[in-house]
């Protein structure tokens, strides 16, 4: 499990949280045995639409078929029911939102500090050399492996999250940020100097907009850094404040065998994530890939 | 771009009484140089000079005689290791908007923004209100043929269509002096020379101090009042030659001027020759 929860570095983007449930690469890779022809001709929506029913008749059959335990494994209909009435009650509603808040509070914590250090490791050799230390020692650590200490300094609470999630963000994204900040090309910023712009309107106006490209990227990596993190770390903590996240939703349902309920807080997890991958592809296409930033063009 | 009408040309000299005889800028006795890991590279001399106001002056000389590096010292962006640079009374320069910039790079304007927005963000960082800075560089914008590409990002202008945005730019600013180093150095002959006749009349009718760098002899004739000979090794000031009201190539005195400058500039390349082989 513990491998399973540190992401390897590279991994990005479309690669993310998707690949999470165990039964989603099967059929993509039958589809792919039945020969390409017309089916790549299909648009590609109603080809993960087929896909995506496939993949939900297979389960349905498998789990009729093969007769399993309801305690281990649930159909999709008991899932679907399940995640009908989480979201109805308020089941899920409630741990979505903690989890969702310690994401972004975390988030908005990690991006705040990056952009100080870059902007003091921009301004001043020192601040350079610290950070490029503190990146080359903490960025290689998988970010659940704070988590001892965290709990330590700040108890079983959200702080101890927010912590986790912050430092997740951090490394990744000051990485990025460092090297958008020392690649804005030399005009730009004879051309912002030569306006005027001085300190941090230079900063703002300049240095920023023009690491753009690389800043999304940072941000990318960091907030699935971040996501894994955090349900990671629900799942060990348990409880964490008045109110549960996802990962403890998770962890309840199966202390209490509701395995429908534990497939329901897998899909939300699954969901979101491929959401918030879907929202940083939309940022990404409206600002570097419409300025014709190259670096941006990827996805 | 379209012809200018005699009668601004008249207004417009009437508008600077006396101001044409005042120095804006004086060089003086400049060197400036490199420092890189394999010691100093010296790359102006001594240079002398001075840019009136309303003047428009070219640097003229071989590449590698240091007109950009003269020219990022006027801008602000290098200081002299010896002399001094005194603009409008002052000799500690920084860069600012008082002396606008244009640079041979295609890549000057700002990706992020669009054509319009490239002109109006440069009037407001210098402290023009929203509004006024849209509708100001709307108008300059116009002014260069470019109303029809206000909202396109700068990926999507060929490389002429930058160069004009980037001049929109440095005029919209009403500098002191414009400084440009070869602005149409990355564009074809045509458009190149389309671009130097439509500022030629912009510099005209605006009365603009101009001091601009190239190392085409035609160029410096048509747009400047004087030009400015570097050369040598390291570089000085090897000639300051008059060419005003040589705007034509059909002009009295502009085959002559010509001569002269091409005369100049191949003793130049000879020199430099030397330069590099001993
Ligand atoms: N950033 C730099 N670092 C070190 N040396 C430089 C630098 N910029 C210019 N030089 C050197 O200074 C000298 C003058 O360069 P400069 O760019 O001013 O020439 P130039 O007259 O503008 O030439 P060109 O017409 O090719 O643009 C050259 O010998 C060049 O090698
Ligand atoms: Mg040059």
């Amino acid at each position: 499990m513990a491998s399973s929860t540190s992401p390897p570095r590279t991994a990005r983007g479309s690669g993310g949280p998707e690949a999470r449930g165990p039964a989603g690469r099967a059929p993509a890779r039958r589809d792919r045995r039945r020969g390409a022809g017309p089916w790549s001709r299909l648009p590609t929506v109603l080809r993960r639409a087929l896909l995506f029913a496939a993949l939900v008749g297979v389960w349905q059959l498998y789990v009729v078929v093969a007769d399993v335990s309801p305690l281990v494994f649930s159909s999709p209909w008991e899932v679907a029911v399940a995640l009908a009435e989480g979201w109805g009650s308020g089941a899920l509603v409630g741990p979505t939102l903690t989890t969702l808040r310690i994401l972004g509070l975390g988030m908005a914590i990690g991006m705040a500090l990056a952009l100080a250090l870059t902007a003091l490791a921009v301004a001043t050799k020192a601040g350079d050399d610290v950070l490029s230390l503190l990146t080359a020692m903490i960025n290689p650590l998988p970010s659940v492996a704070v988590l001892p200490l965290a709990m330590l300094w700040f108890g079983l609470n959200e702080t101890a999250l927010v912590f986790v999630v912050a430092n997740a963000v951090l490394w990744p994204l000051a990485v990025n940020l460092g090297t958008g900040f020392r690649t804005v090309p030399q005009t730009t910023l004879m051309v912002g100097r030569s306006l005027g712009l001085r300190g941090w309107r230079l900063i703002r106006d300049v240095h920023l907009p023009s690491a753009l490209p690389a800043t999304v990227a940072g941000i990318k990596t960091g907030w699935a850094f971040g996501w894994r993190t955090i349900i990671a770390a629900e799942l060990v903590f348990g409880v964490a404040g008045a109110q549960g996240g996802l990962g403890f939703f998770i962890n309840n349902a199966r202390f209490y065998l509701d395995i429908p309920d534990v497939f329901a807080g897998l899909v939300t997890i699954a969901v979101i994530g491929i959401a918030l991958d879907l929202l940083f592809s939309v940022l990404e296409r409206q600002t570097v890939v419409r300025w014709g930033m190259k670096q941006g063009a990827t996805t | 771009m379209q012809a200018v009408p005699p009668a601004a040309d008249a207004a417009a000299d009437s508008a600077v009484p006396g101001g044409a005889g005042r120095p804006l800028l004086t060089v003086e006795r400049v060197a400036i140089g490199y420092h890189q890991p394999q010691g100093y590279v010296p790359a102006v001399g001594e240079a002398d000079f001075a840019v009136r106001q309303g003047e428009k002056v070219i640097l003229l000389g071989p590449s590698g005689c240091g007109k950009s590096t003269l020219l990022k010292a006027v801008a602000g962006f290098l200081r002299p290791d010896s002399g001094r640079i005194v603009f409008d009374g002052r000799d500690d320069l920084e860069p600012g908007p008082d002396r606008a910039v244009v640079f041979q790079e295609l890549d000057q304007l700002l990706p992020w923004r669009t054509v319009v927005g490239n002109v109006a963000y440069a009037l407001r960082a210098t402290g023009t209100p929203r509004a006024a800075a849209r509708r100001q560089a709307e108008e300059q914008l116009a002014l260069m043929g470019l109303d029809h590409a206000l909202d396109r990002y700068p990926h999507q202008l060929s490389g002429g269509m930058k160069q004009r945005v980037a001049i929109a730019r440095a005029f919209a600013l009403a500098p002191r002096m414009l400084l440009m180093d070869e602005p149409f150095g990355a564009l074809d002959a045509q458009t190149r020379g389309r671009l130097q006749h439509e500022l030629a009349a912009l510099a005209r009718r605006t009365r603009a101090s101009l001091l601009f760098v190239t190392h085409s002899i035609d160029e410096a004739i048509l747009l400047g009042d004087r030009v400015i000979v570097l050369g040598g090794r390291p570089s000085g000031v090897r000639d300051d030659v008059d060419v005003s009201g040589l705007e034509q190539p059909d002009a009295e005195g502009f085959a002559e001027a010509r001569r002269h400058l091409r005369g100049l500039l191949a003793s130049e390349e000879e020199g430099s020759e030397h330069g590099v082989f001993d």
